[in-house]
């Protein structure tokens, strides 16, 4: 959390000449980090940032007492003015009663007294511009007493309008769930239950505790006899209530992460020598302090050594004791270990490691020096997939492709366009938006939504996506399945097919096997100009049902490959055939088929025809012709025409006597 | 006279025949029967071969002649075979049959020749032993060759039937347009018909169907003053073992000329680049040997003949295209003709750099899950539900109540709520979980929070670092921190660490890198001269126990931030708002 201390605020509790400049790079070089000094009105203001294990730290002595430890670490001097913790209690006594029951457990520590003969008006212009320097709206004497004590202790205060508490009776104890209260900014809240709550004589309830007071005890204008009331809660309690509520407020963000019960009574001092002084106000009662368990010092250790291993080098016991001292730990050094007994306001130290960075941080992380690990490495076999991954994009990107990449969540929309099942798909109980519900039980709906943005202005559309589909498995996290998605404007059957082939054929995978195994497609969303590719995949021209859907106006292709499997089956290592030292021989020969004809099986009987033949392609598509490459080539000798023409007769009577395909007369 | 089986039944092997006579001719014996199976040598084809198996005797029959109307067998005999004895005959088929194939292949060669050659050429005579051929009065051009060899095997592709029947002159001349002369006018005639061609007299033994013939090559077509020999062959049923070495005599000189004249004429279409054309010669010209000795020299001269012309078209050739090059005007200013041009995404470009970067102080990139179960991200990094440190993370929950008694066996409790992982960090107790130290781990994957504004999109990408081993230090990630930072970001920046707060690592930090304007001075850009960067830490003591590890032996340091800020520092693409990443707008992508 942040806050904002104005300069003078800080130099009331901190003796030095650091600059605010040096203040801001020292301090978030070793503590709070100060994000940046506005100027208002010519005074320095410091936004600092303080983590949320350090409430000791969340106030303008806390800041300074940071301050006091640091500077002296960069040669600047710096003295802890106006210590709290040394402020001792007033005999307080008066004719005031408060009838006060409260649980130990809840509110670990109550404080209050009554004060009289109040004034509640305006507060002194210092006050006035503390405060709103600090961002904290200036209201009245008494309610900026209270805002007063939380920014400059970190400890939350409240005022109570005496004479509005029925029978001067205050009970602390948790709610009932559905009980009512109106806060102080007026807002209703219906309580959810075990919320720390105050009752008065009358039944009726005057403070959500920790989070806001009740309006009907409110501070007013005519208030004549207030409550100051300081105390501390039960963390956890407090967080509930204010996150349920979702009412946020600074008290309750300080109280959940723990305030010291160690300084509720000084602030709580501090506080009646200001309501004397502003206000006017006399103490009209006893002092009511309800603290049945004090704090006692804990002790934490640490080993030297561990200490030396976490820095990387070995500091002096004596600057070890220094810091620690300074930072207010009692502390004791033995041979082979650091033991400190740590103060109230740190119980965020509880560990040897917590100790470790006191130590570091104030000695200087900039002044541990930067060295690589110099022990062997693991010698871990990377993943497969990882790597294949990279290998993929990068081939389609230097094929000519564009990735995208889309948000894994989909609409309910979604879902119906392509007919995917709810009970099938992982919900998002608190989604952002109605676009973003569903975990994508398939890669293809989001790619292709994503792809026909741009048709608009792309002619010819290549893009692909490879990322994850998220498979349902009941009672189970889902399987996080790897997909490839290409889409291509237009009808793209042969490119998608040759794309399938390309990768097939870097896994090391057969396509045409694949493809021979003609399964049957697992979504309808293709025309009959469509294929499957075995376990690996489908493609082919999406139908019209389907881009009417989409609202697609031009035929689109798609390719879907199931990577795991591919990645499964991959068998990328090459099997060494000897090179040939004889050319080879290459001739074109023009067929003519009948309607309907199907070229793959014509070209994969050819091929397994005559060993003299190594390859047979596809050169030329024209109306009823097929024009095929044939390569001829004898690993052991150069092939005369002689030897090469029965193989020819060969081929063509093939074609002509299976395929009725005949050569085309010239 | 002999009655000549063969001349209606061609496929007949064996016969029995009555004996007409025995005479000694030599060493040999001369047989005569009543009628016989075995085709004398004639009209170009072969004699047959074959056994006369007698009760007393078997004659080997080494040839066979025709004197007027009378076979005559011309055997070795063993034994005794004599007259007015009845005997078997028997051929040597697989001999017999080639002879016929080959017969039959002139005839259709024949047809093709008469389908692609001038009228003018008229058919003189064939041979069809060893080395086939039909001869014509005329001439023919060599190129003629592909096409004659085409419509041969046309002809066998399809299969025609070859049917010989015995018709009277009259009814020959009636159905064929041309009929050699000298024909006998007074006995019939015996006549082959190939498909619908026109008939044609024919005494020899022929095959039933074309395809029998197998495919024709037409090996050469050989020209002099006055005739034309056009050579072919078929392949042979049963090949012989090709010899390892080419024999003298493999090859006629005709055959080599005709392979030189082939190239020569390739050549000068231009079909052949210079190598090819060069190794093709070469390869001819070892051909030479293959031919018998006394013919090489006229091969020799054709040899000498095509060489000249391969040397002078390719010099040709090679001089007009280097004329070419040299003087023609070309528009130089065009653009050039790119190669196919894709992007990858911005975040994998990022990630593929930052996985590169670890590896090689050996650090592996890993994956762990993106939807995980509650414990990963928050309990096992120390951050029990309602922590006020979950704040932090703006994070989705997944809609499932997973009773509890029906989840994961061990550690059951851990498993019952699942969110979108805010962080990579879940990757930390997983990784250890698989059980082998020292850890060095780049986990890359999508992480998802509750958010979206300029920048911040619901679904990112971070990397997160863990080191655990013995002894690891804040010095430790201090270098590997300035070595990333001067690797990404280049050597010119440093990396700086300042206390921080995460319930997963003690201590904690804010990792900031130094403003690459200013370089850690400051400036208008980045105030102080410095950036912030991600957060990084020593790995809690809870955290390594939830892992399985001991924190009083090994120590850790892990490191974790998001990729798009990361790249979008680096880049200076003055991308001003994030969204712009996922919006997967192409004009946007393939700027990159």
């Amino acid at each position: 959390m942040n806050i904002l201390v104005p300069d003078s605020w800080l130099r009331t509790f901190l003796k030095t000449k650091a600059t605010p400049s040096q203040l801001k790079e020292y301090l978030s070089l070793c503590g709070p980090s100060i994000e940046r000094i506005y100027d208002d009105s010519g005074e320095p203001v410091y936004d600092v940032e303080i983590t949320t294990n350090r409430p000791d730290a969340m106030s303008v002595f806390g800041i300074a007492r940071e301050a006091s430890v640091i500077l002296p670490q960069f040669s600047i001097a710096a003295e802890l003015l106006y210590n709290p913790y040394l402020i001792k209690p007033i005999k307080a006594s008066g004719d005031n009663k408060l009838l006060i029951t409260t649980d130990a457990k809840l509110n670990p520590r109550w404080t209050s007294v009554v004060l009289g003969n109040v004034t509640v008006k305006d507060s002194p212009k210092w006050l006035q511009d503390w405060l709103t320097r600090t961002g904290i709206r200036p209201i009245n004497t008494i309610v900026d007493i209270t805002n007063y004590l939380m920014r400059a202790y970190g400890q939350p205060a409240h005022a109570f309008d005496y004479d509005a508490i029925a029978g001067h009776t205050m009970k602390l104890r948790a709610s009932i769930k559905g009980e009512k209260l109106t806060t102080l900014d007026g807002k209703l809240h219906v309580l959810p239950g075990d919320d720390i709550v105050i009752e008065d004589g009358s039944g009726r309830l005057i403070d959500l505790c920790g989070i806001m007071g009740g309006e009907n005890s409110a501070i007013t204008p005519t208030t004549k006899n207030v409550v100051l009331f300081l105390q501390t809660y039960e963390p956890v309690h407090i967080r509930k209530t204010s996150m349920k509520l979702a009412h946020r407020t600074e008290a309750a963000g300080l109280f959940e992460k723990g305030v010291d019960s160690e300084l509720v009574l000084p602030a709580l001092m501090e506080g009646v020598r200001l309501a004397q002084e502003i206000a006017g106000a006399n103490v009209a009662s006893r002092l009511y302090d309800l603290y049945p368990k004090p704090f006692t010092p804990y002790a934490v250790t640490a080993k030297k050594t561990k200490i030396h291993s976490y820095m990387g080098i070995v500091l002096p016991d004596r600057d070890v004791k220094s810091i620690l001292t300074n930072l207010g730990f009692t502390t004791s050094v033995t041979k082979g270990e650091i033991t400190v007994r740590v103060p109230s306001f740190r119980r965020d130290v509880t560990l040897d490691v917590d100790i470790i960075e006191e130590i570091a941080r104030i000695y200087g992380y900039q002044n541990i020096p930067s060295t690589l690990p110099n022990k062997a490495p693991p010698g871990n076999l990377p993943d497969p997939h990882l790597l294949w991954e990279e290998t993929i994009k990068t081939r389609l990107r230097d094929w000519g492709y564009t990735e995208l990449v889309t948000y894994s969540m989909i609409s309910e929309k979604t879902m119906q366009t392509f007919s995917m099942d709810p009970k099938e798909a992982y919900k998002i109980s608190n989604p952002l938006s109605d676009e973003w519900v569903y975990l994508r039980p398939q890669l293809f709906p989001t790619t292709i939504t994503a792809a026909i943005q741009n048709l608009g202005y792309t002619k010819n559309l290549k893009v692909f996506e490879l990322s994850m589909a998220y498979l349902y498995r009941p009672n189970d996290l889902p399987i996080e399945k790897s997909t490839l998605i290409v889409l291509w404007s237009g009808e793209k059957f042969l490119e998608a097919k040759g794309l399938a082939n390309a990768i097939c054929t870097l896994f090391g995978v057969d396509f045409d096997a694949a493809v021979a195994e003609k399964k049957p497609h697992m979504h309808s969303y293709y025309t009959q100009q469509s294929i499957t590719v075995g376990d690996y995949g489908s493609l082919g021209v999406l139908n019209q049902a389907l881009l009417d859907s989409l609202q697609v106006k031009i035929p689109m292709t798609r390719l879907y490959m199931n990577f795991d499997n591919l990645v499964r089956d991959a068998r990328p290592t090459k099997q060494y055939i000897p090179v040939p030292n004889h050319p080879s021989s290459d001739e074109d020969l023009a067929l003519v088929v009948p309607e309907q004809f199907e070229v793959g099986p014509l070209i994969a009987a050819m091929k397994a025809a005559h060993p003299l033949v190594r390859d047979v392609t596809l050169l030329d598509v024209h109306e009823q012709t097929r024009t095929l490459h044939v390569t001829y080539m004898d690993p052991k000798k150069t092939l005369t025409a002689y030897e090469i023409l029965p193989v020819r007769q060969k081929l063509l009577a093939l074609a002509l006597n299976t395929f009725g395909a005949t050569l085309k007369s010239n | 006279m002999t009655e000549l089986i063969y001349l209606t039944d061609s496929y007949k092997k064996e016969l029995t025949a009555n004996v007409i006579s025995v005479t000694p001719k030599g060493k040999m014996w001369e047989i005569v029967l009543d009628r016989t199976i075995f085709y004398p040598q004639g009209g170009g084809q072969s004699s047959d071969r074959g056994i006369i198996n007698a009760a007393s005797g078997t004659g080997q029959v080494k040839h066979v002649r025709l004197s007027g109307d009378t076979v005559i067998h011309e055997c070795a005999i063993t034994g005794s075979i004599a007259k007015d004895t009845k005997v078997a005959l028997s051929l040597d088929w697989p001999t017999r049959y080639q002879h016929m194939r080959v017969h039959s292949a002139g005839h259709i060669v024949h047809e093709a020749v008469k389908l692609v050659a001038p009228s003018s050429i008229v058919p003189v005579k064939g041979e069809h032993g060893a080395k086939p051929y039909i001869e014509y009065e005329g001439s023919l051009t060599i190129d003629k060759k592909y096409q004659i060899e085409k419509e041969a095997n046309i002809i066998v592709e399809k299969n025609l039937p070859l049917v010989t029947e015995f018709v009277s002159l009259e009814e020959l001349m009636r159905r064929s347009p041309w009929v050699p002369a000298h024909l006998p006018k007074n006995k019939p005639l015996r006549i082959l018909t190939i498909g619908n061609f026109a008939p044609i007299p024919d005494g020899g033994t022929q095959v039933a169907q074309a395809s029998e013939v197998g495919p024709i090559i037409i090996t050469n077509i050989e020209n002099d003053e006055t005739h034309v020999r056009v050579h072919y062959a078929i392949e042979l049923v049963q090949p012989t073992p090709v010899d390892t070495e080419p024999q003298e005599s493999s090859m006629t000189a005709a055959q080599l000329t005709g392979l030189l004249l082939d190239l020569q004429q390739d050549v000068l279409a231009q079909k052949l680049t210079l190598l090819e054309s060069k190794n093709a010669f070469a390869t001819l010209t070892k051909q030479i040997k293959l031919v018998p000795a006394a013919d090489r020299q006229s091969v020799g001269v054709v040899v000498t003949q095509v060489k000249q012309t391969i040397e002078k078209m390719l010099a040709q050739t090679h001089t007009s295209s280097l004329v070419t090059h040299n003087s023609t005007w070309a528009d130089v200013t065009m653009p050039g003709i790119l190669p196919p041009e894709g992007h990858l995404h911005i975040v994998t470009q990022a990630i593929s750099e930052i996985t590169r970067i670890f590896e090689r102080i050996g650090f592996t990139r890993v994956r762990h899950p993106e939807v995980d179960w509650d414990w990963y991200p928050f309990e096992s990094l120390n951050m029990p539900p309602n922590h006020p440190a979950r704040d932090e993370w703006e994070t989705f929950f997944i809609n499932t109540q997973i009773p509890i008694s029906k989840s994961q066996k061990e550690k059951n409790s851990k498993f019952t709520k699942m969110v979108l992982t805010p962080h990579t960090s879940n990757g930390q107790v997983r990784e250890m979980e698989k059980g082998h130290l020292p850890i060095r781990m780049i986990n890359i994957a999508k992480c998802y929070r509750r958010q979206i504004d300029v920048s911040h999109v619901p679904m990112f990408h971070q990397f997160e670092g863990l080191y655990v081993d013995h002894e690891v230090s804040i010095a430790h990630l201090k270098g590997v921190l300035d070595y990333f930072v001067k690797q990404f970001f280049g050597p010119e920046r440093k990396a700086r660490i300042r206390p921080f707060h995460f319930q997963f690592t003690e201590p904690s930090f804010e990792v900031d890198i130094s403003c690459g304007v200013c370089l850690g001075v400051g400036c208008k850009l980045c105030k102080s001269g410095w950036l912030e960067l991600g957060g990084a830490g020593m790995v809690h003591p809870v955290v390594l126990r939830n892992g399985g590890v001991d924190p009083n032996v090994y120590s850790g340091f892990a490191f974790g931030w998001g990729i798009e800020r990361t790249s979008m520092m680096k880049s200076g693409t003055k991308l001003d708002d994030i969204r712009l990443l996922y919006n997967n707008d192409l004009r946007f992508l393939e700027q990159f």
